[in-house]
């Protein structure tokens, strides 16, 4: 049985797979820069925050958190849409910190696919509207909380910065004073956008939002999300398209120190060991041509195999839903990272982690 | 096992025919380091050797000796490794940034050998740090201003 028809015709499994892996993705890298070994993303937990709509989260201390619909790839998207939000919503540029959507299509779908996907370089054409009406939208609450404050015509007030102001009064109040009464106020539907000729961040050339913590290693790459006491995993398939594992002749790996499974599914042989390097040892070109994955705290089982490399099929959800095909794909474009996952089993379970460019994955499975 | 890593005293356990780049990432979980290839020859995982450029994914870590390691955690510690962290931010450098550890580790061990490098030299340098991003042109320009021989 191949791997994919291994997962779709195991249906308990299938749900388990949905169930338990909402909200434990980690999207390509995280920002801010986290501990490693610390993979897991902050609930996206608005109590007591100003969390007008699905991208704008304000804390009573100040703090601007920009949920990321898109995934940032390399091209710049974690500058360019908070340049959008931040515009809109007037927030203070240099203090927002990003914090990636949670696989949510009903809040995060790309309008132009109507899924949660990031591709066709469309990610500002397609969340243009949406950001500066979530700016909009925040930025009118604030003002209007503050004028009910201050009992004073919200059109006689301005925002910048962070602040909404009142000049003939000469009086300010921070957002994160107005958490409370803006939260009480009703969502306007249509709120009114800047004039173009008032944007303060759209079309300035900014310096990009998440490079500093990649000159230093502080990003978190899928790959480097680690847990204690997990295994490590490298697969290989046949390198014919389409091909089944013919035989395995395991005798050699099996002698490695620190290698504990091999795995052979009909399509896919796993080797399974404490590091990466004693499993790799046997095969440099295996190591080369496979992708990885990474099994979570429990003890190594097959089953505990075929749901962690199902895993590797999110990575090929964009390019189609025939999942143990595109896999390959994905790594036919040579992208210098090579594709990894990471399957944690917590109580029967399953927790992924992975670069991913598609919180549809979550439904592939 | 000890060993040096970016100038502190690192005690672990480790078969000595493990590769420093596995002991970094997998037994210290400094992820900084990349895994691009495992056969060295795309740089993501370069760190040095007492200043030297060196292929962490084939090196056994029984082979280091008391050579000092330095990795993309600590290099920004040294003045050549935070000028240059620094001209890859001034020009925007980085895209999806997976190799630019490898790259940044490269570009300051060239730029210790050599301070004021040329185009040959910079080519000779970085041949072995691959990007799928291209961002080769970019590099080069970063190496110079780090040099101090950029356009400003």
């Amino acid at each position: 049985m191949h791997l994919l028809e291994h997962l779709t015709r195991t249906p308990s499994r299938r749900t388990i797979l949905q169930s338990g892996m909402a909200g434990a993705f980690v999207l390509g890298f995280n920002l801010p820069a986290r501990a490693v070994n610390e993979p897991e993303q902050p609930p996206d937990n608005t109590q007591g925050k100003f969390a007008p709509n699905a991208f704008i989260r304000i804390d009573g201390s100040g703090q601007t958190t920009l949920v990321m619909p898109q995934v940032e790839m390399g091209q710049g998207v974690y500058t360019a849409i908070p340049m959008i939000l931040a515009d809109e919503l007037d927030a203070d540029f240099s203090k927002v910190v990003l914090q990636h959507a949670p696989p949510n299509e009903k809040l995060y779908a790309n309008p132009t696919f109507g899924v949660q996907v990031t591709g066709n370089s469309n990610s500002i054409r397609a969340f243009w509207k949406p950001l500066r009406m979530a700016g909009a939208a925040a930025r009118l609450m604030l003002v209007q909380a503050a004028a009910q404050q201050w009992q004073v015509d919200p059109a006689s007030c301005s925002t910048s910065n962070g602040i909404v102001s009142h000049a003939a009064s000469g009086r300010a109040l921070a957002y994160a004073d107005l958490v409370d009464a803006a939260s009480a106020l009703p969502v306007p539907q249509d709120p009114p956008r800047k004039d173009p000729k008032n944007f303060t961040l759209i079309g300035k050339p900014l310096k990009r939002l998440d490079t500093p913590n990649k000159t230093d290693g502080k990003v978190v790459y899928g790959i480097d999300a680690m847990l204690p006491g997990m295994k490590f995993a490298t697969l290989r398939r046949c390198p014919v398209f389409g091909g089944k594992v013919g035989r395995v002749d395991d005798s050699a790996a099996r002698k490695v120190p620190g290698v504990q499974q091999i795995v052979v599914l009909d399509d896919l042989v796993a080797v399974v060991g404490d590091h990466m390097s004693r499993i790799c040892a046997r095969n440099a070109h295996m190591n080369s041509a496979s992708p990885m994955a990474r099994i979570g705290t429990d003890t190594p089982t097959s089953i505990h195999i075929s749901s962690a490399c199902s895993t590797l099929l999110l990575h090929s959800a964009l390019s189609g839903r025939s999942g143990s095909r595109s896999v390959w794909l994905e790594r036919s474009s040579w992208a210098l990272s090579p594709p990894g996952s990471h399957g944690c089993f917590p109580a029967g379970c399953c927790h992924s982690r992975c670069g991913l460019r598609s919180g549809l994955a979550s439904r592939c499975l | 096992m000890n060993l040096e890593i970016n100038g502190e005293n690192r005690t672990f356990d480790a078969p000595g025919d493990m590769p420093l780049l596995w002991v970094l990432r997998d037994v210290l979980g400094m992820t900084g380091t990349k895994f691009g290839c495992g056969i060295a020859q795309c740089g993501a995982c370069t760190v040095h050797l007492d200043g030297r450029p060196v292929r962490s994914c084939l090196l056994p870590v029984g082979a280091i000796g008391n050579r000092a390691v330095t990795t993309i955690e600590g290099v920004g510690a040294t003045p050549i490794g935070a000028r240059v962290q620094k001209a890859w931010l001034d020009l925007e450098v980085i895209q999806c940034g997976y190799c630019q550890c490898g790259q940044i580790m490269s570009a300051a061990a060239l730029l210790t050998t050599t301070p004021h490098p040329d185009d040959s030299d910079i080519d000779a340098a970085m041949a072995g740090n691959i990007c799928r991003c291209s961002t080769y042109i970019r590099i080069r320009d970063a190496i110079k201003r780090a040099a101090g021989d950029g356009q400003t």
